[in-house]
């Protein structure tokens, strides 16, 4: 076998049992690896109902054929399981060294199970495989953890993912943190791998990947980093990474500050000018692989938070607990991100819901007796700060922000819904969807939720729109790139979220994608894969894994009770017009918005009136057991 | 003219496609731990691309016990360091005695293995996607100035 290592690994954490199972050809074929063969995994050994941070539950890492290559982006690495947070499928896909380095030791998949009685971590070396004790290890951040771990085990080239204290005291959206700045982020990862006492996993392997054509593969690899290069949006990611969004976000009128209160044209969101930022820059890093090196280490030089050094700066958490909070103190802003990165709390969602809470407080809908003396005024990041830490801790008004922004809502009342926007319990963030249709849609029927990276038409947020002649010619349609018009999203949405889904089957990097204005496309992913397996798979039959892992994903959900009624946006964006910007006054109309379900629903072929996917859908793609489960669970 | 592989540590961003192409060149599987030139990560240090310098005097050849014809030999005129390994008698004196890690061992059959130079066109020159790696003339290392040289 090439491209696959053939194993599973599964980990019973209560009864403290390793085994090594075969990789299935079903699951390597069908699924192709990473997001595919983990959710496939996740439907078939998690049922309905349960409590995902019990022992019934699954935390699923898994990585894919192309994983360990190097030579092209294919460093990432997936990890799933029923979320916390939102309580239907959760998954985080991270970047890094981890993954290949778990591929070279010779698994694709690690299933854990149960709950251990006892905090522990799993050191994989090789063949060798143990669970050792992690009593030493609870508490610590995950700098400290990582020293800890190679220094005991002895061999500085280990690699580690953990969870730090967030993840332990099971904050709803807890990361798991790999290579200091690299974070399975969403959905709440970290608190399932906290739940099970699961403090990290370390890997060290020696086996590397044999691949099944490794001439042309390297032709392959040579030619598309090359293009890689050339590509129009390289020369700004290689030098400031993902910083240079937020500025040009602002740019075409979908910034948001204090909370979606204010959209596009911020002017003070100049302060994150790549100038600016990079007086903090040290030292830019790549992921496994990867020519782009959108990563920058970063060094405070003066004022309160000198001295403080850390990894990993980029967009989403710039934005969420930058302008989103009216924080514009870039010193502060890295401080926060290092947070962050050590207490292993996911960094958008944690913005998020301190921007919520800057609002319900400025609306007086929590006081300073809620807060426990804490002033949570616009910019205030001292505030911010002792905050984040209550959140961390679980502590006071801290623990109630843990549960996310919805739950936190919910239980405030006094209308703090209104002042959310989320779909499925999983925040919008980063950017303001309202004139943004197609990224609307695609956030209402993504299967963990809202998500810029599952599926958004990245099109519609393009300074210069491609001439319509120009986008048939590419696309095949024209108006589904359109950001204003309500016509071709569901066609638009299902051939963007079948890029992001096959880069997360397959472990590439969406910035090396045609999907962010780079290289790689279907056709090139398609040949990736067929030099490196010798498994001969065409575009369509790329689509058709893409559909097919839709879909189980899809049923998944279907199975936890979502439908149709789900997919939609909630609070905030879905009731309000954009208040002010360049794109002031445009808003996403409720009846609108259905006809672009219906046409969504006819391209993947779901039931429009339940949201379920039809028989014949499902047994197309060759999942007839999943259209008999639903039928038994009378979906039909 | 002597050329000799030279690492600019500021640009190397730690993508180790050098680790994989030198691996797939040498042994036609895709496997760090058998690339003859490795990234040295050390906590916050930047990482720093580590592979043999074919030292004018080279202590691995000075380290290397086996009399006679020795599986470790510097060319005199072509400056290359080169590893005879049907000579060599795997006791690791040249892997503890390089100052580089350089000289590398094969987890699975326990042979040394080093850098050649891939007869004067090194596979991981051409990859290094940011310029980190260079193959230059010896001389005109000690002209580069004091920037070209961090």
């Amino acid at each position: 076998m090439y491209g696959w290592a053939g194993k599973v690994l599964r980990v019973d954490l209560s009864g403290g049992r390793i085994e090594k199972e075969p990789l299935s050809d079903y699951l390597r074929l069908n699924f192709i690896g990473g997001r595919g063969i983990n959710s496939r995994l996740l439907y078939d050994e998690v049922e309905a109902g349960i409590d995902p941070l019990g022992p019934e539950n699954r935390l699923i890492v898994g990585v894919s054929p192309l994983s360990g290559t190097g030579l092209v982006i294919s460093g990432r690495c997936h990890a799933t399981a029923k979320s916390p947070l939102t309580g239907i499928l959760g998954d985080s896909n991270a970047g890094g060294h981890f993954g290949p380095e778990l591929k070279w030791a010779g698994y694709d998949e690690i299933i854990f199970e149960g709950v251990s009685e006892r905090p522990v971590y799993l050191w994989i070396d090789d063949d060798r495989v143990e669970l050792r004790d992690a009593s030493h290890l609870w508490g610590k951040t995950i700098s400290e953890t990582y020293k800890i771990i190679r220094e005991e085990l002895g061999d500085p080239r280990i690699r580690v993912a953990a969870i730090g204290p967030a993840g332990e005291n099971l904050v709803k959206y807890a990361s798991i943190m790999t290579d200091y700045g690299n974070a399975f982020g969403k959905t709440g990862i970290g608190t399932v791998m906290g739940s099970k006492r699961l403090k990290a996993i370390a890997v060290r392997g020696t086996k590397g990947v044999a691949i099944a054509r490794p001439e042309a593969f390297k032709l392959l690899t040579k030619e598309l980093i090359e293009r890689i290069k050339k590509c129009v949006t390289y020369p700004n990611f290689s030098r400031y990474g993902t910083m240079p969004y937020l500025y040009y976000y602002n740019k075409i009128g979908v910034s948001v500050a204090l909370n979606a209160q204010r959209v596009g044209d911020i002017a003070e969101i100049e302060t994150y000018n790549v100038e600016k930022m990079k007086e903090y820059f040290t030292h830019t890093e790549a992921c496994f692989g990867c020519p782009i090196h959108c990563k920058h280490r970063f060094e405070i030089r003066k004022g309160p938070f000198a001295g403080e050094k850390g990894h990993g700066t980029e967009f989403c958490i710039m934005s969420a607990h930058g302008p989103s909070c009216g924080n514009y103190d870039v010193a502060a802003l890295l401080k926060i991100n290092q947070i962050c990165n050590e207490y292993g709390i996911c960094g958008d969602t944690s913005g998020v819901v301190l921007a919520a809470a800057f609002e319900w407080y400025q609306r007086g809908i929590i006081d300073r007796e809620d807060t426990e003396g804490i002033e949570l005024e616009w910019g205030n990041h001292e505030a911010q700060i002792a905050m984040l830490h209550k959140i961390i801790r679980r502590e006071g008004f801290g623990d109630l922000l843990a549960e996310g922004s919805a739950a936190a809502a919910r239980k405030i009342g006094k209308g703090a819904e209104r002042y959310i926007t989320h779909a499925k319990g999983n925040d919008v963030d980063q950017v303001d969807i309202r004139s943004l249709k197609g990224c609307a849609l695609s956030d209402a029927v993504s299967s963990r939720g809202a998500d810029p990276q599952r599926g958004w038409p990245s099109p519609e947020v393009v300074a210069k729109p491609l001439p319509p002649r120009v986008a048939k010619q590419v696309y095949g349609f024209d108006k589904g790139l359109d950001p204003d018009s309500y016509e071709e999203k569901g066609i638009s949405v299902n051939f963007f979220s079948s890029i992001c889904t096959l880069c997360d089957a397959l472990g590439i990097c969406k910035f090396g994608t045609k999907w962010s204005g780079s290289a790689i496309g279907f056709e090139e992913m398609a040949q990736l894969l067929s030099a490196a397996t010798g498994v001969e798979m065409d575009e369509k039959g790329l689509m058709d894994a893409a559909a097919r892992i839709n879909n189980v994903e899809r049923a998944f959900l279907v199975r936890e009770g979502i439908g149709r009624k789900d997919d939609i946006i909630h609070g905030r964006a879905m009731e309000e017009p954009v208040p002010d910007g360049p794109n002031k006054g445009k808003r996403l109309d409720r009846a609108m918005f259905e006809k672009m379900l219906d046409e969504y629903y006819e391209v993947v072929g779901w039931d429009k009136e339940t949201g379920v996917p039809t028989r014949a859908t499902l047994e197309s793609l060759g999942l007839k057991d999943i259209a008999d489960d639903l039928e038994r669970m009378g979906k039909y | 003219m002597a050329k000799k592989l030279f690492s600019k540590p500021s640009l190397c961003v730690n993508c180790r496609i050098c680790e994989m192409a030198c691996s797939l060149r040498k042994t036609g599987v895709l496997n760090p731990c058998k690339a003859r030139i490795w990234i040295h990560r050390d906590g916050e240090a930047a990482p720093r691309p580590m592979v043999c310098r074919h030292c004018l005097v080279p202590p691995c050849e000075k380290a290397c016990p086996v009399e006679g014809e020795k599986p470790i030999v510097r060319d005199r005129e072509t400056g290359i360091v080169s590893l005879h390994i049907e000579r060599c008698i795997g006791c690791y004196e040249c892997v503890k005695a390089c100052p580089f890690g350089a000289i590398r061992i094969d987890p699975e059959s326990g042979e040394v293995f080093k850098c050649d130079l891939c007869e004067g066109d090194p596979e991981c020159v051409q990859w290094c996607p940011t310029g980190a790696i260079r193959y230059v003339d010896q001389k005109a290392i000690g002209t580069l100035s004091i920037a070209e040289r961090s």
